[in-house]
């Protein structure tokens, strides 16, 4: 793992506010109430980690950030916008980059049109410009030979670093880990961490949803823990994973490590 | 994502080389057989091995000219050109077809008409079981036809010549030549005089004189909607009429019909209405054109006789007639003979860029020679020109062409074929409304817009109604995936219903219940025929040169095979995973962009293949089109089995040309689905 040493970094105003919000799913088999009440706060530069069983609606809550899901009640507003009702979602999502679980790079494009798609389409940026970007993007994340292989020519890891580059060419100030390594095979884990590790103390903000506990100690200044879609329990993370304060925090502790 | 963890991601790994050797002979032929399987050869094999026997019997072979529409190269002069000319004529009358609530249509000339507005026919109180108030322009009209003499709605006075007597009753003319009966009561008066002719029936005309009987003329009202209006139109000069839909006519304007040089003294000028409308020209574009007309060389008809050592071949086919002279002519089943150019010699006396002036062989004064109708040409003494007087000899061969006619005569010595006369005609360039290159019925490699029947209209409508059917499967199939309610439970109605309906009632369901209904689409959505329907009838005469169930035909298997392709495309945008959208969307494209660049791209793929079934399978079932009449393959076939009573040769050749069409096509489909494949 990196140097644990924690570069100073510029925590500056609410960038995301998270108000009360309520999500439930309608099955044929009942109705889930995956989200209840959640409220948080995230500062621009931040790096918020997420833990908590399968199921508390981690990964709702960060869907829910960016308006891949909807909510019921409450409100989320990101970068002064409110996200209920909002018209022009699809620029706030270019505000916030998302990672996936299963990477979900486009098959069909090499791994440079990947990276250069959104920037052309979203942003309009010119072929040279939106390569230029790319290029150091691949650079960044350490694969610059890999430009024009197609994403299943690589492996899970490099395939996570091109999904991160891909999020970051679009220049978001707010960028999402659902997590992000763990459908990856052990010794490809800390190529991705590396990379996300680099940019946090790049000063970005970030909502990291990840059980990696070396990393939410190295990296994040808070970290939240979440139980049937409540957030239990939030803190430093050294404070949380050396003296977790609830029952269900405990028991979930022990069980991971 | 099964990603093998074998893969050493730092360190740039040497490829290693697994391919040493070029390919060898047996490395070559395994990949063709791949590429082309054993069965697709051998059909190929049985089908040659079937050809070859059948057409080596010369009496089958002129089923081929029937399937293929006689690809020959003939001669290089197969194009025409159509000139659209705005013609002015005098308008005599326009006549409205209306519909009563019986359903009956009507014919009614507008000066019948008495008033017509929206609104709504009611049922009479003893009306028929059944009949139903119907809406849309009313017309109320004079009936003098059907005039209930016992209770007329009403009279009007009318002159007419006295010209004899039925019984009590007097026989009297009108002043449009119609006869009719008047009962001795209703004769207002009688003087002897003129009665003023038709002026606008026919301009010169003399009023007879004689007995004036001043009627009335009982009328009866009728009701009915308007469904639709045919401009009838007297020609100014030679007197011909003829009928103009509404919609062709370019402009209208309002003048007076002078009386003729040498009319009767009596004449006098009177108002008419003039319409413009395009008229067709057809022929070629003579040299020497001025700065404001062109004059034209009107392609057809005289009588010429060519000798049998200059026939290169005879066909029957349909020749077509003169449309300047007889606009209501109808082309004709004659004879077209392809004609080897003739050679002529003689002494070259003057030459110039565009022709040659030759003193021919036993001749005094010289004959002039287009250059551009000459094929060849050779010289003696070699390189010869014009100053090398009275030396120089010349032999030119004039170019191949094709007489198209009746035949007159035929014998020994060769036939005679009357055509229609050429005339020249001048154009102003200004009346010119469209100028198209038009190309003769004879289907040529040169001229492959004359192959209209058999496997090539196959082609043509497989081709358009797959491309048409692709647009409206595209459609339909992202409706199908829509999340909007509306767009989805529409798109899913189509989809049932049309696939529950066997393709050829869906065919048949086009050319006789939604073709006639919009021809005779009434008051709501225009008096006039409905614009689609003329739009397409257009396309129907470019293509087959008739009005035909062409336009039916494309769309209805168009309409059935896109509920088809609709299925397709929803499985294939199915198919790509949910997190491939959210990666889109999450990186702020909208919903079209992510379908166009992310989406549809990955589900082309996996549709590819079911795609190619259903070109392939419509294709085959082009063939039903044969019901409506349309000269296709299978109908060629059939036509020439019951013409013939060949039916083996026939059916054989139709089987052979479907099968090699369809082996070709799922070979290309299979090479298709290699080449997109992702790495
Ligand atoms: N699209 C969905 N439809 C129905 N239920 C869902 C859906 N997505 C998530 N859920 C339910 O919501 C709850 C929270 O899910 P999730 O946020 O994915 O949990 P986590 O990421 O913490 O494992 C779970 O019970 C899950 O079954
Ligand atoms: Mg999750």
């Amino acid at each position: 793992m990196a140097s644990p040493v924690k570069k100073d970094k510029q925590i500056g105003d609410v960038i995301i506010q998270i108000q009360n919000i309520h999500k439930q799913f309608r099955t044929p088999r009942g109705t889930v109430h995956a989200l209840r009440d959640v409220s948080l706060d995230i500062r621009t530069g931040e790096v918020v980690t997420i833990i908590g069983p399968s199921g508390s609606g981690k990964s709702t809550l960060l869907r829910c950030i960016n308006r891949l899901e909807t909510f019921d009640r409450g409100d989320i507003v990101v970068d002064g916008i409110p996200l209920h009702g909002a018209k022009n979602i699809n620029r706030i999502r270019t505000e916030v980059g998302m990672v996936f679980q299963s990477f979900n790079l486009f098959p069909h494009l090499t791994v440079l049109d990947n990276i250069m798609l959104a920037q052309r389409v979203v942003r309009k940026r010119a072929n040279t410009a939106s390569k230029e970007k790319a290029m150091e993007l691949l650079k960044r994340v350490g694969i610059p030979d890999k430009a024009d292989v197609h994403p299943s020519q690589l492996s899970g890891g490099q395939q996570q670093r091109v999904a991160i580059a891909r999020a970051l060419a679009m220049d978001p100030k707010i960028m999402l880990f659902d997590e992000p390594t763990s459908a990856l095979d052990p010794e490809m884990i800390n190529e991705v961490l590396d990379v996300m590790m680099a940019l946090a103390f790049g000063g970005m903000t970030m909502v990291v949803v990840s059980h990696e506990m070396g990393f939410a100690r190295a990296a994040s200044d808070r970290t939240i823990f979440m139980d049937g879609g409540v957030i239990i329990e939030e803190n430093t993370p050294d404070n949380l994973f050396d003296n977790p304060q609830h029952e269900r925090t405990k028991l979930f502790l022990s069980k991971i490590l | 994502m099964g990603q093998s963890a074998k893969t050493n991601q730092d360190a740039p790994s040497p490829v290693p080389e697994l391919i040493q050797e070029p390919p060898t002979v047996p490395d070559l032929l395994f990949g063709l057989a791949r590429r082309v399987p054993w069965w697709a050869v051998l059909l190929f094999l049985l089908i040659f091995w079937v050809g070859v026997g059948m057409f080596s019997d010369k009496n089958n072979r002129d089923i081929l000219d029937w399937l293929a529409d006689r690809p020959e190269v003939k001669t290089n002069e197969l194009y025409d050109v159509v000139y659209e000319v705005k013609t002015e004529v005098l308008l005599v009358s326009e006549t409205i077809r209306v519909r009563d609530l019986a359903n009956e249509f009507t014919t009614i000339s507008t000066q019948q008409v008495v008033s017509q507005a929206d609104g709504v026919i009611t049922c009479p109180e003893d009306a028929a079981e059944g009949c139903l108030s119907q809406r849309g322009v009313v017309v109320t009209y004079q009936d003098f036809e059907n005039a209930d003499r016992a209770a007329p709605d009403g009279v009007v006075e009318t002159k007419a010549l006295r010209s004899g007597s039925v019984g009590t009753l007097v026989r009297v003319t009108l002043a449009d030549g119609t006869q009719t009966v008047v009962p001795p009561h209703e004769i207002l008066s009688e003087e002897e005089g003129i009665l003023s002719c038709d002026r606008v029936a026919v301009p010169d005309c003399e009023s007879p004189s004689g007995q004036i009987i001043t009627f009335n003329r009982p009328y009866s009202l009728h009701q009915g909607i308007r469904v639709r209006a045919d401009a009838q139109i007297r020609h100014l000069d030679d007197g011909y009429e003829i009928t103009i839909r509404p919609n062709r006519i370019l402009s209208r304007r309002e003048g007076t019909l002078d009386c003729a040089p040498d009319a009767p003294a009596d004449c006098t000028s009177i108002p008419a209405t003039f319409v413009v409308y395009p008229e067709k020209i057809i022929g070629t574009e003579l040299r020497g054109e001025g700065d404001n007309d062109i004059r034209v060389r009107t392609v057809e008809e005289q009588t010429i006789s060519i000798a049998r050592n200059r026939i290169i071949s005879m066909d029957v086919g349909l020749v077509t007639c003169n449309r300047s002279e007889d606009p209501r002519c109808q082309d004709y089943e004659g004879t077209i003979v392809s004609v080897r150019g003739e050679t002529f010699k003689g002494q070259l006396s003057t030459e110039s860029g565009s022709q040659y002036d030759i003193i021919l062989a036993g001749d005094a004064e010289s004959t002039e020679f287009e250059r551009r109708d000459v094929k060849e040409e050779t010289r003696s003494p070699d390189g010869c020109t014009a100053t090398d007087a009275e030396t120089c000899e010349i032999t030119i061969t004039m170019n191949d062409s094709t007489v198209a006619g009746r035949i007159v005569a035929d014998n020994d010595n060769g036939v005679t074929v009357e055509t229609v006369p050429e005339q020249i005609v001048t154009l102003r360039k200004g009346d010119i409304y469209s100028t198209t290159a038009r190309t003769y019925k004879t289907c040529a490699l040169n001229n492959p817009r004359g192959c209209n029947a058999g496997i090539w209209l196959t082609i043509i409508v497989t081709l358009s109604a797959f491309s048409l059917a692709l647009v409206i499967g595209l459609i339909m199939g992202l409706c199908r995936v829509s999340s909007n309610p509306i767009l989805y439970h529409l798109s899913t109605f189509y989809v049932e219903l049309v696939r529950g309906v066997p393709l050829l009632v869906i065919l048949l369901y086009f050319a006789f219940v939604v073709s006639p209904q919009m021809r005779d689409a009434h008051g709501i959505i225009g008096d006039i025929t409905h614009p689609i329907y003329n739009f397409l009838t257009d396309i129907e005469v470019q293509v087959l040169g008739n009005e035909s169930f062409l336009a039916e035909a494309v769309i209805g298997l168009a309409v059935g095979y896109g509920a088809f392709l609709a299925e397709v495309f929803r499985a294939g945008i199915q198919s790509v995973s949910k997190g491939q959208t959210e990666a889109a969307r999450s990186l702020g494209m909208s919903y079209f962009q992510s379908m166009r660049h992310v989406i549809l791209p990955q589900a082309i793929r996996t549709v590819l293949p079911p795609l190619g079934n259903d070109f392939i399978a419509m294709l085959k079932d082009s063939s039903l089109i044969a019901i409506l009449a349309l000269p296709e393959l299978l109908q060629q076939g059939r036509l020439y089995s019951t013409r013939t009573f060949k039916a083996i040769p026939a059916y054989n050749a139709v089987a052979i040309f479907y099968i090699v069409m369809t082996l070709s096509l799922s070979l290309m489909v299979r090479a298709v689905e290699r080449r997109s494949r992702l790495p």
